[in-house]
């Protein structure tokens, strides 16, 4: 499984980002990871009304994930963003203020 | 130090280990604690593992094994390796069961089985369930059968820590503390295979005073409960883990949340003795 690094919200907010701020999340490196396409790694999916438990055997891991994560590890199909997964959870959920979608390098 | 050596046959399933005591006194404490699985000579079949305890001074005493494993110390602390080693050996002789750690009683075949990690309160609340009528099925390693959801007979008499209250100041020490074996008699034994009803994990919380709290658990959280309480030195994890799944989707699992064992095991009656559930039906009906 992939790991994604902390989530970053300062990139589309009207307030003026501090100078510590944006040195601690330079532009680019915030779209890329906007950009990255998750996929499922090779494991054990156990689903049971809407949550899952994921095994891996490779290393002898186990992973409980509530309902919210498991939409979440269904999307991760190896075609989707994660920009194009939080627009289909916005959606989903109806929630206001989806980003829209940026290519990567832009600010 | 007299007589000796005695052996005794413990049997499960068809195989059997074989314990020898060098001494009476050896040979009646062995008993005490392996009565409800001596095997006569007629039920053995295949000898699995050879164990012998010889008393070398007072309360010291050696434990050796057919593989070579030697250990020594405290009667009690032999006694309770010696019941590791010959529960490893049974699991390993049936990998197709699904083995946990866990304790069951069984009231006309209907099954309850308790899992959960040390010190949780599993053979002490059997204990308790046995005075509300339900017969001992197994404590310490529960093996289950998967395709019909029964749990087998594996009878070890209950041993018991005396101090719960303990948790509170040092969980560590109250692990470390002996057990006391419980005397259960024959007539309050099962012998026969029991389907299991319900999979109760306790938790001793020692604030909680009266009637204790029962949470049913989603399948998943009942999995990530029970399947730390499996037991497969050869089988693999997926295996156990599949298992698991399959036992939690088709038996419904509690967290028991409970301060005093008898109020806890008198819950349990009530809500799943097969009395009250056919008291249950009689009402919707």
């Amino acid at each position: 499984m992939r790991r994604f690094g902390k989530r970053r919200t300062r990139e589309r907010s009207s307030v003026n980002p501090s100078k510590a701020e944006d040195e601690a999340a330079p532009a680019v490196e915030r779209s890329i990871e906007r950009a990255a396409i998750p996929s499922r790694a090779a494991v054990e999916a156990f689903e049971d009304e809407g949550e899952c438990l994921l095994y891996n055997p490779a290393r002898d891991q186990a992973s409980a994930l509530n309902r919210t994560a498991t939409e979440v590890w269904h999307l991760c199909d190896a075609s989707l963003t994660i920009l194009d997964i939080s627009e289909i959870l916005g959606k989903r959920y109806e929630l206001i203020d989806v980003p829209e979608h940026r290519s990567p390098g832009s600010t | 130090m007299s007589g000796g050596p005695h052996r005794l046959s413990i049997a499960f399933n068809g195989r059997y280990v074989e314990v020898q005591c060098d001494s009476d006194v050896l040979a009646v404490k062995a008993k005490e604690r392996l009565r409800h699985l001596l095997a006569s000579p007629r039920q053995r079949s295949e000898r699995i593992l050879q164990v012998a305890l010889s008393e070398l001074a007072a309360s010291w005493i050696e434990l050796r094994d057919s593989t070579g494993r030697v250990a020594c110390g405290s009667l009690e602390y032999v006694f309770h390796l010696a019941r590791k080693w010959i529960t490893a050996a049974f699991v390993s002789a049936h990998p197709d069961f699904l083995w946990l750690h866990a304790a069951a009683a069984t009231r006309d075949h209907h099954g309850i089985l308790l899992a959960g990690p040390a010190g949780a309160g599993k053979s002490t609340l059997v204990v308790q369930l046995i005075e509300h009528a339900w017969r001992l099925l197994a404590d310490d390693a529960v093996p289950l059968e998967m395709d019909n959801r029964t749990a087998l007979p594996l009878p070890f008499s209950p041993d018991v820590r005396t101090a719960l209250h303990a948790l509170d100041n040092d969980p560590h020490a109250f692990l470390e503390q002996p057990k006391i074996v419980v005397a259960v008699s024959p007539d309050q034994v099962a012998l026969s295979p029991a389907s299991i009803d319900v999979a109760v994990l306790p938790q001793y919380v020692s604030s909680r005073a009266g009637i204790p709290a029962l949470e049913r658990l989603s399948v998943v959280r009942a999995v990530q409960c029970l399947a730390p309480q499996c037991v497969f030195p050869l089988q693999d994890r997926s295996r156990a883990l599949r298992d698991v799944f399959r036992l939690a989707q088709s038996v419904p699992c509690y967290r028991l949340l409970y301060g005093d064992a008898v109020q806890a095991a008198a819950e349990l009656t009530r809500r799943w003795s097969p009395e009250s559930r056919d008291l249950r039906r009689s009402h919707q009906a």
